[in-house]
């Protein structure tokens, strides 16, 4: 049986580490050059000055978003193509999962290995579980360079936990992969054909995903708040090195309601020897100034990065039980449906 | 005698219609059954439950005792499905380390053997060949399995007719001195009358005529005479009718006699009387849905005349 998956399965396979070669000539000389002028442009440094706290100096924070940007202006197109990464466990489930069984079942083939002495059940575990095996492997290959390769992005343009970012680091593009492969073998035998198969993987894979990604992770653990009064003679703004996900921000009164949405605003009480003035960029969004009745102040809604390996481990858990039961589906489906 | 393959009141069905259904059956042993009717009676539904594909909707179906797909039959049964799908980009070569690695009991180098012997390339992929080769292929890949039921599903549908007698010629070789029980589908009526010596017609999803060839043909009598306007049941020495027809003056009737040997001149000097070929027999009874005869007490329906 293993000879015979492996047979069946040797072009998808090489297919496969030869994608994973291209993907690696692509990604290690670009992500060597990222982390060089990461370090070059003073990016590193800076965030690494800015230590472990939750709020930091609006001037410190300003200052080195200002060379942080420096160094994103050239990277912002990389950090969008990134995201085609994503695809890839996609890609995996239609053309590795989806003709496991689907292709048998076209050819005929079925009815020649089902009538040889190994079980059904026997011939359809060791496929996938070599097919997944190989996918586990691969995906594990990708996951490592795509970690690597995002880093000096994550620490700067975008935010690990932050939609589609999240998606391609930590250990979830290997679930979202192995699901996408046992969702291919279950579409496999329920359309018999493989094409249909793909269509259905796609789709129903774009939507578990989606649903996930949208409805579930968010209501994993409730967001935290920070909390700065907007009259003050020392502003504060998030850390940027601490990388939360900020969902929201938005500038309240004192009663609560919301002055400004999608804002951040500051009204300084110029203490003795500062600039009255606010830095530039200060007041994004907060048209008409800062100032609110005294007591108002800025609302920041975020998930703490420190959530981050939580979050991953629960979605991976969430994508490697539904590839179980996906798998026990479809040896269901081959003992009882199939002829 | 052990029972090849048997079946009682078995039926499978696909939502609501019936593929197969009430389907009583005894192959013996060593028997070459040919599997006949028309397009959608049932034959790759049986067959299918035989090798324990399908699985029965109703009754039982059982090889050697056991239960079809069991694992102390499995390597008992041989099946060549139709249209002989085979792995395309394998060789034969790479088909026959298959048929090793997935069973316990595989002759390989009876399989190359075979296929060396046939002129069959066994290192060029299976779609390089004809398909008078990838059949044997096929086949080959069963026998090697040295199974003692063969079951064979309109093996030589697409063959040309030289390909076709190479098949069956290949088929009695390779089971002639294993004592292998075969039950083969086939349309081609004049290919079974020649391999065959035990007839399972199946119509409509029923078993309708079942029996030993030479029996059948023994029980069978065409009788020509004279404008038969009554009842021609009423024959001396005739069980049935299956098939009759008329003109001005004459009526040709071809029966089922209750003597497998009936007496010289019977049944009385204004019948001629000769014999019939399995493909008469067959012929007549499917196109007569009614008309049946199967052996055994359990199962003797008697069915009159035609209408």
């Amino acid at each position: 049986m293993i000879w015979l998956t492996w047979r069946q399965h040797r072009k998808q396979a090489l297919f496969g580490l030869a994608g994973l070669a291209v993907l690696a000539a692509v990604l290690i000389p670009t992500g060597n050059r990222m982390r060089d002028v990461f370090a070059s442009s003073g990016a590193r440094g800076c965030l690494d000055a800015l230590g472990g706290a939750q709020l930091v100096a609006f001037r410190a924070a300003q200052e080195c978003n200002s060379t942080v940007e420096r160094f994103a202006d050239g990277y912002e197109t990389w950090a969008y193509g990134g995201v085609l990464l994503m695809f890839l466990p996609l890609l995996a489930g239609m053309f590795w999962g989806a003709p496991v069984v689907a292709r048998e079942v076209e050819q005929g083939t079925h009815r020649l290995v089902w009538t040889q002495d190994v079980s059904r059940t026997r011939w359809f575990l060791v496929k996938v579980g070599l097919v997944g095996g190989g996918v586990l492997l691969l995906a594990t290959g990708y996951a490592l360079l795509t970690n690597w390769w995002l880093w000096p992005l994550t620490r700067t343009l975008v935010v690990p936990m932050d939609y589609l970012i999240f998606d391609q680091l930590g250990v979830v593009p290997v679930a979202y992969t192995l699901f996408a492969v046992a969702l291919g073998a279950f579409a496999g035998v329920v359309t018999r054909k493989v094409l249909p198969a793909m269509g259905a993987t796609f789709v129903a894979f774009l939507a578990v995903r989606g649903v996930v990604e949208f409805l579930v992770r968010p209501n994993v653990m409730a967001p935290k708040e920070y909390r700065v009064a907007t009259t003050t003679s020392e502003p504060m703004l998030p850390n940027p090195a601490k990388r939360d996900w900020v969902i929201d921000t938005a500038v309240h009164n004192a009663d609560g309601s919301v002055k400004e949405p999608n804002g951040t605003a500051f009204c300084l009480r110029p203490p003795p020897g500062a600039d009255a003035s606010p830095p530039p960029g200060a007041a994004q969004g907060g048209r008409g100034g800062g100032c609110t009745a005294e007591g108002g102040y800025n609302l920041w809604t975020y998930q703490p990065s420190g959530r981050f390996t939580t979050f991953q481990l629960i979605e991976a858990g969430i994508f490697l039980v539904l590839a179980v039961a996906l798998v026990a589906g479809t040896v269901h489906l081959v003992r009882r449906r199939l002829s | 005698m052990t029972a090849a393959l048997e079946a009682t009141g078995l039926g499978r069905r696909y939502g609501k219609h019936w593929a197969l259904k009430d389907c009583t059956l005894h192959l013996p042993a060593g028997r070459i059954a040919a599997l006949v009717g028309p397009n959608g009676a049932g034959k790759s539904t049986l067959l299918h439950l035989a090798v324990g594909l399908l699985g029965p909707s109703s009754g039982t179906v059982s090889v050697f005792g056991a239960t079809p797909g069991d694992p102390k039959v499995r390597g008992d049964v041989g099946f060549v499905a139709q249209d002989t799908p085979l792995y395309p980009d394998f060789s034969a070569t790479e088909l026959a380390t298959l048929g090793t690695k997935l069973n316990r009991r595989f002759d390989r180098a009876l399989m190359l053997e075979r296929l060396n012997g046939l002129n069959v390339a066994v290192d060029r992929p299976v779609p390089a060949l004809s398909g008078g080769q990838r059949a044997q292929v096929a086949l080959a890949l069963a026998l090697a399995k040295r199974p003692r039921l063969l079951l064979l599903d309109e093996p030589v549908a697409s063959l040309d007719p030289l390909a076709r007698r190479e098949f069956l010629q290949a088929l009695m070789g390779g089971v002639a001195d294993e004592g292998t029980t075969i039950l083969l589908s086939s349309h081609l009526l004049g290919d079974l009358e020649r391999v065959c010596d035990y007839l399972v017609l199946l119509q409509a999803g029923r078993v309708q005529v079942l029996g030993g060839v030479d029996e059948l043909v023994a029980q069978h009598r065409l009788l020509t005479g004279p404008l038969w306007t009554r009842d021609a049941g009423s024959i001396n020495g005739v069980a049935a009718v299956v098939r009759q027809s008329h003109t001005e003056r004459q009526t040709t009737l071809l029966v089922r006699t209750d003597d497998s040997a009936p007496a010289p001149g019977w049944p009385d000097p204004q019948w001629t009387v000769s014999d019939v070929s399995l493909e008469d027999i067959i012929l007549a009874y499917l196109a007569d849905a009614g008309a049946g005869t199967l052996p055994g007490p359990r199962n003797l329906h008697r069915v009159g005349g035609s209408a």
